[in-house]
């Protein structure tokens, strides 16, 4: 049989298991109101917990993106890759995860704005976060949905749009499915197929090139420049800003990741799962490190990064297992979408819908709303695919550079910052954002990646401004720093 | 050790080293410890 209807039967039988896992959890758990949708109850254990969150964060730019940048920098991008993200991953779990378990089992919150509506009570930041979230998600999960297009296009034969619209549905449908919970038992499920697949993928390439010593070996004779630290890409200013957004940026400020924290039950899920996706997360980076490079000695030469892992698959993988390799990129970019999809119509659902349209909706119609909102915006997102024709990974890039003003400080000042108000937030969110923006436009990646001016230009002017302008009232940091309670803080908020 | 130069080999030993680090700070209850603050507000919040 040709390789190629194996492929396509393979992603096939994959397609119906990742819809199966929703249908099984939807059947389970009969949805009764927006907190069963939103966080699965808060009910969900460690594992699927650890799972989901290193799925969402690796996206599809493990195997399309990012990883292949080993391919062409070896060790000397892996480690940046290894060290940063894993330490971002650390960080993000011993800053937030205790802390926003804690004021969501105290406030009751469904979402991060909830949450900043206690604390900052703005309705500006609460908007702002809210569209801007939706705003930057549609081009993200856009960006993700393009490499699914490619791979329809290169390895299946099919046309660019037929990968998007397919995985598109998918994923809306396993969304609008059954929620939270649907999503993150469906990304325990992909995640299994992208680590899985390198318990495979790694022997084999390590058997083509001789082993681990043997391919050390010959990367330094043939491709010394893997092991230099510092060479003409890396300059300084790019290496800090990879630094910012490695370590501050895909950790500290998404909301997808941080949304696992509010539905951590309490401490014995949080320290099951921390260790797990630590290890999780350095076993994947490692894998896919030593994959590129080995790649590179066996097809040297390759110039799009985006055909180096289909190139392998094509090769040197009996087509079952190759399918199954294929499988795992539409696991990364599915289980890091899914995510993004259910933040986007929380948002809309919570915020916009019951904040500004219907401020009297019934349980059943926020529900109702989370659902037709996830539908409508996967729509939106596939068209902004069809119509993209950007690189995996500086689109993603762009659009997170975006986002990480939006949420860095303002989740830092609802779990650590005590002294920063609603005002410095605000002018913080926006005056990020917008930096990120022009810097890209004016300056692209010439200088550094946009999410380090950004990051500066939202901090500075979060603390400048908070400064100057009156502290949060004692009442607002009693109740998230001491024992005053979440009805004291609503009277303090109503006699206001 | 693997082929690997001595600075990566350093590198590879204090990386693997905090992932150990992770596990055991995070089982012995040093890194996500329940305290009083904790009890008290699940006392004080609950559900609507």
């Amino acid at each position: 049989m040709n390789s190629r209807i194996i492929y396509i039967l393979v992603f096939i039988v994959y397609i119906l298991a990742s819809i199966g896992v929703s249908a099984y959890v939807k059947k389970k758990e009969a949805h009764k109101d927006s907190q069963s949708f939103l966080l699965g109850d808060r009910s969900i254990g460690p594992w699927p917990i650890a799972f989901s969150f290193v799925a969402t964060l690796v996206s599809a730019s493990l195997f399309m993106g990012s990883g292949p940048k080993v391919y062409k920098q070896g060790w000397s991008f892996a480690i940046y890759g290894i060290l940063l993200l894993n330490l971002g991953i650390v960080l993000a779990w011993v800053l937030y995860a205790k802390r926003l378990s804690h004021l969501t089992t105290k406030f009751n919150t469904l979402t991060l704005a909830d949450l900043f509506n206690y604390r900052y009570h703005s309705k500006g930041i609460k908007y702002f976060s809210s569209i801007a979230t939706i705003v930057v998600y549609i081009p993200l999960m856009g960006s993700q949905l393009v490499a699914a297009g490619k791979l329809f296009q290169t390895i299946f034969g099919m046309p660019f749009w037929s990968g998007i619209v397919i995985v598109g549905a998918v994923l809306t449908l396993v969304t609008a499915m059954g929620g939270f919970k649907s999503v993150v038992y469906n990304d325990f499920f992909q995640g299994i197929i992208m680590y899985g697949i390198f318990f495979v993928l790694v022997p084999v390439m390590l058997w083509h090139v001789g082993g681990l010593t043997q391919m050390n070996l010959r990367l330094a004779k043939e491709l010394p420049s893997f092991f230099v630290m510092k060479n003409s890409y890396w300059n300084p200013l790019m290496i800090t800003s990879w630094f910012f957004y490695f370590l501050f940026g895909l950790n500290l400020a998404q909301p997808t990741l941080l949304v696992r924290f509010l539905a951590c039950k309490n401490n014995n899920v949080i320290k099951r799962a921390f260790p797990l996706a630590v290890t999780c997360h350095a076993f994947g980076i490692f894998s896919i490190s030593i994959v590129m490079m080995a790649a590179a000695l066996v097809f040297p030469g390759i110039q799009d990064r985006e055909t180096i892992f289909p190139t392998i698959v094509a090769n040197l993988l009996n087509p079952v297992i190759g399918g199954m390799a294929l499988c795992a990129v539409f696991a990364c970019m599915i289980s890091t979408v899914d995510s993004m999809l259910l933040v986007a119509s929380s948002s809309f659902a919570e915020d916009i819908y019951r904040g500004l349209l219907k401020k009297d909706a019934t349980e059943r119609q926020i529900y109702n709303a989370g659902i037709i909102s996830t539908v409508l915006i996967g729509i939106f997102a596939m068209i902004t695919a069809i119509y993209s024709g950007n690189g995996v990974l500086d689109l993603i890039v762009l659009a997170e550079s975006c986002l990480i003003p939006i949420y860095l400080f303002s989740v830092l000042g609802v779990t650590h910052l005590k002294r920063i108000n609603s005002t410095g937030v605000l002018a913080g969110m926006i005056c990020g954002s917008i930096t990120a923006f022009v810097w890209e436009l004016k300056y692209s990646w010439d200088i550094c990646v946009p999410v380090m001016p950004a990051i500066i230009v939202c901090a500075v002017v979060t603390l400048v401004v908070s400064y100057l302008t009156p502290a949060p009232a004692f009442a607002v940091v009693d109740a998230f720093w001491g024992k005053t309670t979440k009805q004291e803080l609503i009277d303090y908020y109503e006699q206001k | 050790m693997f082929g690997f130069p001595t600075w990566l080999t350093i590198f590879l030993i204090a990386y693997f080293a905090m992932i150990i680090g992770v596990w055991a700070l995070s089982y012995s209850g040093v890194l996500f410890q329940e305290d009083d603050e904790d009890e008290n507000n699940k006392k004080v919040g609950g559900h609507e």
